[in-house]
């Protein structure tokens, strides 16, 4: 069971991380206004008519924990879960990708006056799949469940957030959240975007969602069979409540871990739509003339220092540990090269980038006089455990910092090599020196404040400036986009100035990708997390 | 003259005929050149195992200190890293020296393990047979049932990855082969006349055991260890390959091979250098065992 919530939190961490918002489905938008994110290819572009039929098989990068919704909160992961719940769920909200706003699904607005007070509007006659109405108490009776602490929710912070959650009326739920908070519909498509049928639920309890039978949800499929690990078969759901949607008969996801493998299964037509989430990779993949539509995640991985423990609990030695490691060098470890090196916390891409806040320049000289005057007033050398996962380049790249490290004088760098899931655990008890951290979605919000607020959900370094607190603050409870920028400007200015954490790499390039024009209407969530299905059809 | 004397199938099977002399020739004509080549391989590995240290390469550890030019070097005919460097810009010929002597040590070091294990429990089950024999014909049966693969990935995911998990791991691999043949020797030469003999001397079991039928089985037993290395060097670069060795920065054949895979279309060399090093010293240890068995006349044993 241990072993078990260690996996959990794994796939929370690789899961979760993200604002999800929401595109409007209500409008008309057919596959032939597809638009081309990032900076890759189109699957799409052509003025076809949908054809309704056919079957997809999709391969996708994880087994899921559960088709709980809470289980399975988030709707950011890089292909992994949520691409599941969507199908079955439909969401709430969910984020352009393109314009990286919150846009309500299933929801018909999320709106308030005083930023406490918020008041969601419901889409009216969405029915779940067994005929039961979608309606506030229904979504009620789901956030609610968040809250029970023996089901580990990892939404529960964001529920305990709220002082009350009232049903106005059948179609609109009033929420009273204990402090402002400007940017809830974010936390909402982040965390609390899919719903399951409270009579489903009721009738499995503990064990809803982790079989095939019973799931229920107001997705455009229904749950058709699930075999653990290997597939799970959806199909049409005749009641959507979109008409005339989804365009597909049937859809089957796979479960494939490996990316090479993904990438060889969709060259010899064995399935017809993968993630590929590696740039090498994605590299590949074109080279072998598959199209792949690519979604920029505004995300940062790197390594977390433990500012609780010894010796990270010193400036000094969290930036002598950054100033040795050469960018170009680090780049060409994580990605073979194939990505710039970072210099700064956000993409020049994003909105949050602003030329003048940027990483202290390599320099070992610098360095290790950093180090010298650790050592100094120490009495003792710079002395540290590397923890990282085996997953993907993680060794490798752990590898590389150990060996610059160990290169400065009066250091000492060690390396310890341990499954994902038992990172997560360590990371979330403080039980680490320095170890891999990654937050991924299509916003800073919610994860820059979660990650370094001193009461974020999700500070798992023991970081604590009021200075950084406030600034995070007044970006969660602005809205124009100037204000949010200026703040966290400011926040990255006071990050960088403290030495955490240490920064691999600041994108997350998702790419779906699919032999050229087989699969149309491709269009994608927050950072490429997730698909909406019910748009995709097959190019007869 | 013999001929005469036994009727002629026999004849065959006591002595060869001209013909079948000739093809052995030619065989052991063929075989001789592979076993030369084994022999030097063998010769060449352990030299640079036993002097890794003193021989003068990078450290395997190394990375370059600046720029991305160091990274991913094809191998050359030059004096600096003529086998190249990996995708984090260490040297591969010091890294496939230092695996290759980590994967020999291992390799030797398990099989040492379970040949003096294998030994005393084989050599105890031949002698007692009764329970004690039947318990062991139990044991290591179900041993040799396993997948081995599996079973190493699972002893792995309990035990934490490193040399000692490894090398027991890779005693349960090779224990059961050893002691099978240890217990059928025993078998063979607890009824043998000079056993007898010690016996009606007055000989008790510990020193028949001991003295009779230790030396006389462990031959055989050793001319196996050449086959069951190659076969654990073999494993533990699956393991490796798979992540599951021995961590890094220690460097491991297989995990080089792994961590060469994803950019194999334009850095072979990060596959096949250790990949070709690993294939060597496999078919070596092969062809040594080979020839060990046949001079050892272990031949009915081979399976």
């Amino acid at each position: 069971m241990k072993r078990f919530r260690g996996l959990i939190s794994f796939f929370l961490a690789a899961a979760l991380l993200a604002t999800a918002c929401g595109d409007s489905k209500g409008d008309d938008a057919t596959p032939s206004q597809t638009g081309t994110p990032g900076t890759g290819a189109v699957a799409s572009t052509t003025s076809l008519q949908p054809v309704t039929g056919g079957k997809l098989s999709v391969l996708i990068t994880s087994e899921t924990r559960g088709m709980d919704p809470i289980a399975v909160t988030g709707s950011s992961g890089l292909g992994g879960e949520p691409p599941r719940m969507y199908a079955v769920y439909d969401a709430l909200m969910l984020t352009d990708n393109k314009t990286g706003e919150v846009k309500p699904a299933l929801a018909e607005s999320l709106t308030s006056t005083d930023r406490i007070v918020w008041t969601l509007k419901l889409r009216p006659n969405v029915k779940f799949s067994d005929g039961t109405p979608y309606d506030a108490e229904a979504v009620k009776f789901n956030w609610d469940r968040h809250n029970d602490p023996a089901l580990n929710s990892t939404a529960r912070p964001l529920i305990q957030s709220m002082k009350s959650i009232e049903v106005v009326d059948a179609l609109t739920l009033k929420v009273t959240l204990n402090a402002e908070n400007g940017q809830f519909p974010r936390n909402v498509a982040s965390n609390l975007a899919w719903s399951a049928s409270p009579t489903a639920v009721k009738a499995k309890g503990k064990d809803y969602g982790t079989t095939a039978a019973n799931i229920v949800g107001a997705g455009p499929f229904i749950m058709k069979e699930w075999t653990r690990d290997s597939k799970m078969v959806l199909t049409r759901n005749p009641t959507y409540w979109q008409t005339g949607k989804p365009y597909l008969d049937e859809l089957e996801f796979r479960v494939m871990p490996d990316e090479t493998q993904r990438l060889n299964s969709l060259t010899t037509g064995e399935a017809d739509l993968a993630w590929l989430n590696t740039l090498p990779v994605q590299k590949q993949a074109k080279d072998a003339g598959l199209v792949a539509q690519r979604v920029n995640g505004v995300g940062a991985s790197g390594l977390q220092f433990n500012l609780t423990k010894e010796p990270f609990n010193d400036a000094r030695a969290r930036k002598a540990v950054q100033l040795a490691i050469d960018p170009a060098q680090l780049a060409q470890v994580a990605t073979d090269g194939l990505d710039e090196p970072i210099a700064s916390w956000f993409p020049a891409t994003t909105p949050w980038y602003d030329a003048a806040v940027v990483f202290p320049k390599f320099s070992t000289t610098e360095a290790q006089k950093l180090v010298d005057a650790y050592v100094a007033e120490k009495g003792k050398n710079l002395e540290f455990t590397l923890t990282t996962s085996d997953a993907g380049a993680n060794p490798k790249i752990a590898e590389f910092i150990a060996a610059a490290l160990n290169k400065l004088q009066k250091v000492s760098v060690k390396t310890e090599l341990k499954p994902g899931a038992q990172t997560t655990s360590d990371l979330r008890a403080k039980n680490y020196q320095m170890i891999p951290y990654a937050f991924l979605g299509a916003d800073p919000e919610p994860q820059f404040y979660d990650s370094w607020h001193s009461k974020g959900t999700r500070n798992f370094s023991g970081y604590n400036n009021p200075l950084v607190d406030a600034a995070l603050l007044r970006a969660r409870n602005a809205t124009d986009t100037a204000t949010r920028k200026k703040e966290y400007t400011d926040v990255q200015k006071l990050l960088i100035d403290d030495g955490i954490p240490m920064i691999i790499t600041t994108r997350t390039v998702t790419a779906l990708t699919t032999k050229k024009d087989r699969v149309q209407g491709i269009e994608m969530w927050e950072d490429g997390g997730g698909v909406f299905f019910d748009k995709l059809w097959i190019k007869k | 003259m013999v001929d005469q004397m036994v009727p002629p199938v026999e004849v065959e099977l006591v002595e060869p005929t001209r013909a079948a002399r000739n093809r052995r020739r030619q065989r052991r004509g063929r075989g001789r050149f592979a076993f030369g080549f084994a022999t030097g391989w063998l010769g060449l590995c352990i030299f640079v195992s036993v002097f890794a240290d003193l021989l003068p390469l990078k450290h395997y550890a190394e990375t370059p200190d600046k720029g991305v030019s160091q990274f991913r070097r094809k191998p050359g005919f030059r004096l600096d890293e003529p086998l190249g460097t990996d995708s984090v810009g260490r040297s591969e010929l010091s890294r496939v020296i230092y695996g290759l002597r980590v994967s020999l040590l291992l390799a030797l070091g398990a099989v040492t393990l379970a040949m003096v294990l294998g030994v005393a429990f084989g050599v105890t089950a031949g002698y007692l047979r009764g329970w004690f024999g039947r318990i062991f014909d139990l044991v290591t049966d179900t041993l040799l049932a396993f997948p081995p693969l599996m079973f190493l990935l699972a002893l792995s995911a309990a035990l934490r990855p490193g040399f000692r998990t490894l090398t027991i791991s890779l005693i349960f691999l090779a224990f059961p082969t050893q002691a099978k043949v240890a217990r059928a020797n025993t078998l063979t030469f607890a009824s043998r006349e000079f056993v007898l003999a010690a016996r009606a001397m007055g000989a008790k079991s510990r020193r028949i055991i001991v003295r009779e039928i230790m030396p006389n089985v462990a031959l055989p037993v050793m001319s196996v260890s050449f086959l069951a290395m190659a076969g654990l060097i073999v494993a533990e670069g699956s393991l490796s390959f798979l992540g599951v060795g021995i961590p890094g920065p220690t460097p491991a054949l297989g995990a080089m091979v792994a961590d060469g895979r994803p950019n194999l279309a334009t850095s072979p060399h990060l596959v096949f250098v250790p990949g070709i090093v690993l294939l060597l010293t496999v078919f070596s240890l092969n062809t040594v065992g080979d020839r060990a068995r046949a001079v050892l006349g272990l031949r009915e044993l081979a399976a």
